[in-house]
C-alpha cells in the first residue's frame, strides 16, 4: 500500500515511467482498494474508459476506400479534361490573335501607314473636312448655275409668249381677211 | 507507397487519431468529420510518412495540427459536449453512479485543461506514449511535457481533493 501510495506521489509529479503507469492502472481496476485510495479510482477508470474508445464509423474503411480511388481516377480525369480545356482555349487566342493580325485596320495617308485608330481618325476627319470645303464651294458655283438657268427658262418664257402673241395676230389678220 | 500498403499501414492508427480529435476537439461528431480530413491530408502526404522515422508519431502529429486549425476556425474554447461511454463494473448500481459521476467529471476536467495540457495527459495517459513520441508529435520539449503532464494531475488531484 505505502509502495502504491509513493507510485501516485510520483505519478502526480509525472516522475513515473509508462511501467510503473501501467502498475497503477492494474491496482485500481482489478483490485480492492483501501478507501483512503478509493477516489483515485475514478481516475484511473476514466482513462482506461477513454483508452478503449473506439471510432464508431463500421464503414470508414469501405468509404475511405472509395473516395481514394475515386479520387485517384478523378485525377487522371481532371488532369485529361484541363489539359483539353487548355489546348482549346490556346488554340482560340492564336486564332483570335491570328485573325486580328489578319484584321488589323491601317490608312494610308500620303504612302504611310498608320496603324494609331486615334491619329487615324483625325486624319480621315481632316480629310473629309476638306473635302466637304470643296464640296460646299462647288456647290455655291452650282447654285450659281442654277439662278442662270432660272433666269434663262424665264427668258424663253417671254419668247414663247411673244411667238404666241405673233401666231394670235397671224391668225387675227386671216380671219378678218376670210370676213372680207 | 500505394493505395493497399497505405491502408495496411495507416488504417490501423484510426483509433488513436479518433481519440486525440475527440480529446482536442471535445465532440464525437467533430473528431469523426476530423478523422476523415486527416485521412485524406494522410494519404496526400504518404511520401513522407514512408520518411518517417516513427509513423505514428507522423499521423498523430498531422492529427493534432489538424484540429487545432479546426479549434482556431470553430473558436471553440468550451468543451461541454461530452460523449456518453460506456461503463461497466462488478460495483453495486449506486456505486456504479457515485464512481461514474466522478468518471464524467475527469473527463470533463481534462476537456477543459488548456490544450497543451489536455494534448499531453491524453497522449500519456490514454494513449500510453513514451515522452519522446510525445515529443515529436507535439514539438514539446520532454520537459516542458512532464510540467505539462505534471499541471495536468495535478489538477485532477484537486478535483479529488475538493471532494
Amino acid at each position: 500500500m505505502n509502495n502504491v501510495e509513493t507510485l501516485l506521489q510520483k505519478y502526480f509529479d509525472a516522475e513515473t515511467s509508462l511501467q510503473e503507469e501501467a502498475l497503477l492502472k492494474n491496482y485500481f481496476l482489478t483490485n480492492e482498494v483501501p478507501s483512503s485510495l478509493e477516489k483515485y479510482r475514478s481516475l484511473f477508470v476514466s482513462l482506461h474508459d477513454q483508452h478503449n474508445e473506439s471510432f464508431s464509423d463500421q464503414h470508414f474503411e469501405r468509404k475511405l476506400h472509395a473516395k481514394l480511388t475515386h479520387k485517384r481516377h478523378s485525377l487522371v480525369h481532371h488532369l485529361v479534361l484541363w489539359s483539353t480545356a487548355a489546348a482549346a482555349s490556346l488554340f482560340l487566342s492564336l486564332g483570335t490573335i491570328y485573325y486580328l493580325e489578319r484584321q488589323n485596320n491601317y490608312m494610308i495617308v500620303n504612302g504611310q501607314r498608320i496603324n494609331d485608330p486615334e491619329k487615324a481618325l483625325m486624319m480621315a476627319a481632316a480629310k473629309l473636312h476638306l473635302v466637304t470645303g470643296n464640296f460646299n464651294t462647288g456647290l455655291a458655283q452650282v447654285e450659281k448655275f442654277g439662278r442662270v438657268g432660272k433666269h434663262l427658262s424665264l427668258v424663253s418664257l417671254f419668247q414663247k409668249h411673244d411667238t404666241l402673241s405673233n401666231d394670235s395676230a397671224t391668225i387675227n389678220e386671216t380671219i378678218t381677211k376670210n370676213e372680207n | 507507397m500505394d493505395l493497399r500498403e497505405f491502408e495496411i499501414k495507416i488504417l490501423p492508427l484510426k483509433n488513436n487519431i479518433y481519440r486525440l480529435a475527440k480529446a482536442l476537439l471535445g465532440n464525437a461528431t467533430y473528431a469523426e468529420d476530423a478523422v476523415q480530413d486527416v485521412y485524406l491530408k494522410l494519404w496526400a502526404q504518404r511520401e513522407q510518412i514512408e520518411k518517417a522515422e516513427n509513423v505514428r508519431a507522423f499521423c498523430l502529429q498531422l492529427a493534432r495540427n489538424h484540429c487545432l486549425d479546426q479549434l482556431r476556425i470553430l473558436k471553440r474554447n468550451d468543451f461541454q459536449e461530452i460523449t456518453d461511454d460506456n461503463f461497466s463494473s462488478e460495483r453495486s448500481p449506486y456505486e456504479q453512479v457515485e464512481q461514474q459521476d466522478l468518471v464524467e467529471r475527469v473527463k470533463q476536467l481534462i476537456a477543459v485543461l488548456p490544450e497543451q495540457q489536455r494534448t499531453v495527459i491524453h497522449l500519456r495517459d490514454v494513449e500510453d506514449l513514451e515522452f519522446d513520441e510525445i515529443a515529436q508529435i507535439t514539438g514539446l520539449t520532454e520537459n516542458a511535457i512532464k510540467v505539462n503532464l505534471s499541471r495536468a494531475r495535478q489538477r485532477i488531484r484537486e478535483l479529488f481533493n475538493g471532494e
